[in-house]
């Protein structure tokens, strides 16, 4: 088993609806494929629709991650996402990143 | 189970909310001064708005956000909300209501209208004074540098459709904006509800705006959430270091941002504010009121109607299999069935209970209707009214709530139309001008009385008689008392009234009133004081489903009376034997009429030797019915009757009994009234 996130088993890419109606299927997606492997990518960028439970979700991803020593990679945050962060008062780049574990796309 | 509509759970809430606004809305008319109406109002119409543009309503939302900016200068305290504005911004929430449940029969013109009118009424009230007070008035005390905020949602708080977001943006429109999230509530993955709240903001507003501009921003939400409001100027010690620990860089410039609508910084820690530390949190609530709403959180749930009458019928057919399973285990010599049996008709009982219960539903639901039909009536008959309610609690069952409002609405319009006088005649009285209608509810044993009673003039005995007379309904000179006068105000097409009006005056109403009651198996009273007023009084069972009665035979069939009409039993005896012909029981001095029911049902075999006699009332009449046995009591599960017997009246229903037959339901006020004629033949016989 490879180690690498970037490799496409590791990783989950989140649907364009990530608002209050539908974030109960993408709590159980992201918890389903997180109960089955140590590390999570979750590719952010079709998130076309997002609001505080959106952020609430990533960020508890973050935590859990953080806390069971499985790392969680969040990767391509759509401009909609980035949005809705800055609306929430996650407004730099660097506050961001304080909260959310990115990989940079290309890096 | 399919899962509810959600445009269907809208038009529900919706209901419910045009409940509320149209209570604040007349209340505000009795207390033009008080804020919390105001606030309450537009509670209800931002919830409409914002829930309506969230399920596809837009023309809901377009329409109530043009009230909402109309009535804006209500909210603002500029003007006082008067009867006419009243008026029109009740056609205007009646027009949401027509958009929301028939968009059909709206039409725009009309809308527009009504919106003109409300900006007419709002904009031709501009007192002078006000304005000029608000140009001369000192600056504000409350006015600072800026303010320090901690905003706290209760969970739920995004499920109701209300976005915090939303709120940030508009707090900013105030003034410059440092939000800063707060994420040490995020719980993990595990222990999460995605759909609640966990964030909360820490915003500092340099903005040198009022408290009340803050209050503006959370109003619709205020009761739920937390607001700790610090004036900046006032803090001094440092803040809880947890909070801007996570910070690590300056700000973004606002040119840089995407949606620059709410501007983050990393304040320095020496000026952060000890938000939680104060105790001067002015919009906290108390502990118990916080608890309170917690509870009311989770202490409900909507459940649609149908499934309540599916349960109800359900129940029902628990009950009549578990009568036929106690008969089975009586008619054997099984204990243990025996005891399995008892066990099962406890908790058969215990569901009945239980499940009757849940359809319980408080009649103040009821009686927040007609404040409206007040208010109209008294406006358009020039009669100034007080309306009071009391017993709101009262329970009742929910069928019976709906089938309550049409006879209600009669009885309320009459007393309104022909009870209560003009204000020249009742000032000519020596009454106040503003006469009285009073609804109340209370429970008594297992009915519930609910009463419309006005201060009006009275009925007049004298001219029910004289037109009881000029229709033939009595003999001209016949000895009747008032009681049996006002009686003939439930017969078919009776009116006194001297003119006809859209309201009343056809001899169209009491007659459906009374049948509508008595179908609901409740009976209906009268009392009258000249020049004092009239009290209606309506007696009904708690529910329509199940009954408690009173088994009988006669011949060979069996029929149930409602427990609750049942006073007592006794024997016929043999001296109220020989006075057959006369039909009259001696039941400890008082002469009570009685019907056999042997002939009336036209039983055939021979009587039991010991007659019994069920004594039954209605209001304040009493009858005796006779029966050959009484078997017992009997949980009385209701079967309506088909059409085919529609125009049997003496029997209510049917119910099947534990052996699997059937048994009739004895309608008490059909027989009571039965009775009354045959003692009136009686009478009319005896005479000539």
């Amino acid at each position: 088993m490879s180690s690498d996130v970037t490799e496409p088993k590791w990783s989950l890419r989140l649907p364009a609806d990530c608002s209050i109606a539908a974030i109960r299927s993408v709590y159980d997606l992201i918890r389903e494929v997180f109960g089955r492997q140590d590390r999570l990518e979750i590719d952010c960028s079709s998130v076309d629709k997002a609001d505080v439970t959106s952020i609430q979700l990533l960020l508890s991803t973050a935590k859990t991650g953080e806390a069971q020593g499985r790392p969680v990679v969040l990767t391509s945050f759509s401009q909609s996402l980035r949005n809705t962060l800055r609306r929430a008062g996650f407004a730099s780049d660097a506050m961001i990143d304080q909260h959310f574990p990115q990989k940079k796309d290309g890096t | 189970m399919s899962a509810m509509d959600p445009t269907e759970v809208f038009r529900q809430e919706a209901s419910e909310l045009f409940e509320v606004l149209e209570g604040a809305l007349l209340d505000l008319g009795q207390r033009p001064d008080d804020r919390e109406l105001v606030d309450s109002a537009f509670r209800a119409l931002h919830t409409i708005k914002g829930s309506g543009a969230m399920f596809g309503f837009d023309k809901v939302a377009s329409f109530t956000h043009e009230f909402e900016t109309a009535f804006d200068r209500v909210r603002k305290g500029e003007i006082k909300p008067t009867q006419e504005l009243i008026s029109v911004a009740l056609a205007a929430k009646d027009y949401i209501r027509a958009l929301i449940e028939d968009p059909q029969s709206t039409d725009d013109i009309i809308g527009e209208a009504i919106l003109d009118d409300l900006r007419r009424f709002v904009s031709a009230d501009q007192p002078a004074a006000p304005a000029a007070a608000i140009a001369e008035a000192p600056p504000a005390e409350s006015k600072q540098a800026g303010w320090h905020l901690y905003l706290e949602f209760e969970s739920h708080i995004l499920r109701n459709g209300s976005n915090p977001l939303d709120l940030l943006e508009d707090l900013c429109k105030l003034g410059p904006c440092f939000v800063v999230p707060v994420t040490d509530g995020i719980p993990f993955l595990d222990e999460m509800e995605p759909e609640d709240c966990y964030l909360k903001w820490d915003v500092k507003l340099h903005a040198a705006c009022d408290k009340d501009a803050i209050d503006d921003v959370f109003m619709f939400v205020q009761d739920e959430m937390k607001l700790t409001l610090l004036p900046l100027a006032q803090v001094e010690a440092p803040a809880p270091a947890p909070l801007f620990q996570l910070l690590d860089e300056e700000p973004a410039p606002m040119a840089e941002m995407v949606a620059p609508v709410v501007e983050v910084a990393a304040a320095p820690v020496a000026e952060q504010p000890v938000a939680k530390a104060e105790p001067k949190s002015e919009a906290r609530p108390e502990p118990k009121a916080e608890a309170k709403r917690e509870e009311r959180g989770i202490a409900t749930v909507r459940v649609q109607a149908e499934r309540l009458d599916e349960l109800m019928d359900r129940v029902g057919e628990l009950v009549i299999a578990q009568a036929r399973l106690s008969q089975l285990a009586a008619s054997g010599s099984d204990l243990s069935i025996k005891m399995i049996a008892e066990e099962i008709e406890r908790l058969a009982s215990s569901l009945r209970d239980t499940t009757m219960g849940a359809r319980m539903v408080p009649i103040g639901s009821l009686f927040g209707r007609f404040r409206r039909l007040v208010h109209d009536l008294s406006r358009d008959l020039s009669k100034p009214v007080e309306f009071v309610t009391s017993g709101e609690d009262t329970e009742l069952d929910k069928t019976m709530i709906e089938c309550l409002a049409d006879p209600l609405v009669h009885l309320i319009r009459n007393a309104i139309d022909h009870g209560i006088e003009d204000t020249a005649t009742r000032a000519a009285n020596g009454k106040t001008e503003q006469g009285r209608i009073e609804l109340a509810a209370v429970h008594s044993g297992a009915q519930v009385l609910v009463t419309v009673k006005d201060n009006g003039g009275g009925l007049n005995t004298a001219r029910i008689r004289a037109k009881a007379e000029e229709q033939g309904l009595i003999a001209a000179g016949a000895v009747l008392s008032d009681h049996e006068i006002h009686q003939f105000l439930f017969h078919p097409g009776f009116s006194t009234a001297q003119t006809i009006s859209a309201l009343s005056g056809r001899g169209v109403g009491m007659d459906v009133v009374k049948r509508t009651i008595e179908n609901m198996r409740g009976s209906i009273d009268l009392s009258t004081r000249p020049g004092q007023g009239t009290t209606v009084t309506l007696r009904l069972p708690l529910t329509l489903a199940i009954i408690e009665g009173l088994l009988i035979r006669v011949g060979e069939g069996r029929y149930i009376i409602p427990l609750s009409a049942v006073e007592e039993c006794v024997e016929l005896t043999a001296e109220d034997e020989r006075s057959r012909g006369r039909n009259f029981l001696n039941v400890r001095g008082n002469l009570v009429p009685f019907l056999r029911l042997r002939e009336l049902l036209t039983a055939s075999g021979a009587p039991d030797k010991h007659q019994k006699t069920i004594i039954i009332s209605t209001g304040e009449t009493r009858v005796g019915l006779v029966a050959d046995q009484i078997i017992g009591n009997h949980q009385t599960v209701i079967k309506s009757l088909s059409k085919l017997h529609s125009d049997v009246t003496i029997f209510s229903g049917a119910t099947i009994l534990g052996d699997g037959t059937a048994a009739l339901i004895l309608d008490v006020a059909q027989l009571v009234t039965l009775a009354q004629s045959k003692v009136e033949k009686q009478h009319i016989s005896e005479a000539a």
